[in-house]
């Protein structure tokens, strides 16, 4: 399986473009080559409308988080990657608490970057799967705010739904 | 965010909350609706429903007056009953072999509506219908998407058929009548169309029961009543019910060109219904 170093060269390129990504929550800036930004959709849209200037200004997304989507990016804007490093790659980036989760769905969905929205979606539903919904709400940080009537009642009309739990 | 609640999910984008739900099984989404009231009915307004292996003997489906879904996709290979009402673009039959009533109405008023030819013929995925419900917009899209020139179905077990307030204004409509009443001014076309249509061996041969209303009397409507009655061997019970306006003027002219039709089933029983009358 081959393996890109972390630091590309490629002599024969002309020197490539490269767009400033700025996280306005801390201010932290990113440089990254332009094919690896334009895939985020909403960056693209701003670059061909030429509504980005030389730093392009990223609201609500921290740099903690930036630097997750830049990777991902980076990753899948790798021609020689194979399916299963991005598989693995991915499954990397996703492997995070779920406040993480939670800031990078915002994120991909921000940045309208299709593939991380899925990943990241899929990994916070599969946070959930097959717990009992106690579980859930203490995971989402849900408040009951049902009586334990209205709960049941809401139980009862969904019981299909709840065989083999307690 | 300045939330006064620690809820870190239900905060989302709803297309993102959808999104992440979409990934689940239904039961996983439904289990949703016990975690709070906001959750409630959350996963019921998932614009998809996923009915994967978890229920293969899923039998009876109905859902009603629900909106925002874009496409309604049915694979559910036990499936018996459908029933759907409610906004949305269209229906496609992906798995359903033994899926046997069906009924459509869609309450969609906007031109937006718009049916791909391969929409009907998906219909094909339910062989065995036995009952079939159509509404006005359904029939009305299905028609706008072209017209195929044969059936994508035999219709051979069809035992009762339901369809109202039909209205066809459009050459592509017309032509896609099967089963419906037909009102068109320009009725020389309609009776083309209907000959376009390889009628010769349309199969109605388990068809029993079929209502038309609002009838006006029109002779594209003449026809199609002749048509039914002389291709349903088995028919038992045809009912025609007037347009209200029509009955005093065309009444009597409807009954009488009735009475020379040729029917297939002897044992027809054809109640002609005066709205303005008693109901029987």
């Amino acid at each position: 399986m081959a393996s890109a170093p972390e630091n590309e060269k490629n002599a024969s390129a002309p020197e490539k473009k490269t767009l400033t990504l700025k996280s306005m929550i801390n201010n932290e800036e990113f440089v990254v080559d332009e094919h690896v930004a334009l895939q985020s959709v909403t960056i693209k849209n701003m670059v061909d409308s030429d509504c980005a200037g030389d730093v392009i200004p990223v609201p609500t997304i921290s740099g903690e988080i930036l630097a997750l989507v830049i990777e991902y990016c980076k990753n899948h804007a790798n021609p020689s990657a194979s399916e299963d490093d991005l598989k693995k790659a991915d499954a990397g980036i996703v492997a995070k608490d779920i406040y993480t989760l939670i800031d990078l769905v915002l994120a991909a969905n921000f940045l309208d970057i299709k593939g991380l929205l899925e990943v990241t979606s899929q990994k916070i539903a599969d946070s959930i799967k097959d717990l009992p919904h106690q579980d859930v709400r203490e995971i989402f940080g849900v408040e009951n705010d049902y009586t334990p009537e209205e709960e049941a009642a809401v139980r009862a009309e969904h019981d299909w739904a709840f065989e083999g739990f307690p | 965010m300045c939330d006064s609640t620690s809820d870190i999910i239900s905060h989302l984008p709803s297309n993102v909350l959808d999104k992440i739900l979409m990934c689940l099984p239904m039961e996983e989404t439904a289990r949703t609706s016990v975690l709070s009231r906001k959750w409630r009915y959350i996963w019921a307004k998932l614009p998809q429903l996923v009915f994967d292996d978890s229920c293969p003997l899923l039998e009876q489906l109905m859902l009603e007056e629900f909106i925002n879904l874009n496409c309604l996709e049915i694979v559910a290979p036990n499936l018996r009953l459908l029933r759907c009402k409610g906004l949305f673009d269209s229906v496609c039959f992906k798995n359903t072999p033994r899926l046997a009533e069906v009924s459509i109405n869609t309450v969609a008023s906007t031109a937006g509506l718009a049916f791909s030819k391969t929409e009907m013929s998906t219909l094909g995925s339910a062989p065995v219908i036995e009952f079939l419900e159509l509404g006005y917009y359904y029939v009305k899209s299905m028609a706008a998407g072209g017209v195929p020139k044969r059936l994508p179905i035999t219709l051979s077990h069809l035992r009762y058929l339901k369809l109202y307030y039909i209205c066809f204004g459009e050459v592509d409509e017309a032509s896609f009548v099967l089963l419906f009443s037909v009102k068109l001014p320009a009725m020389d076309r309609v009776l083309e169309l209907l000959e376009v249509q390889d009628w010769s061996d349309v199969s109605l041969n388990k068809l029993r029961k079929v209502e038309i209303l609002k009838v006006s009397g029109t002779k594209p409507e003449m026809e199609f009543i002749k048509l039914l009655l002389a291709k349903s061997s088995v028919l038992e019970r045809m009912l025609i019910e007037m347009n209200t306006k029509m009955v005093t003027d065309k009444g009597l002219g409807i009954l009488k060109e009735l009475i020379t039709f040729r029917r297939a089933s002897p044992q027809a029983d054809v109640t002609f219904r005066n709205p303005n009358e008693d109901k029987v």
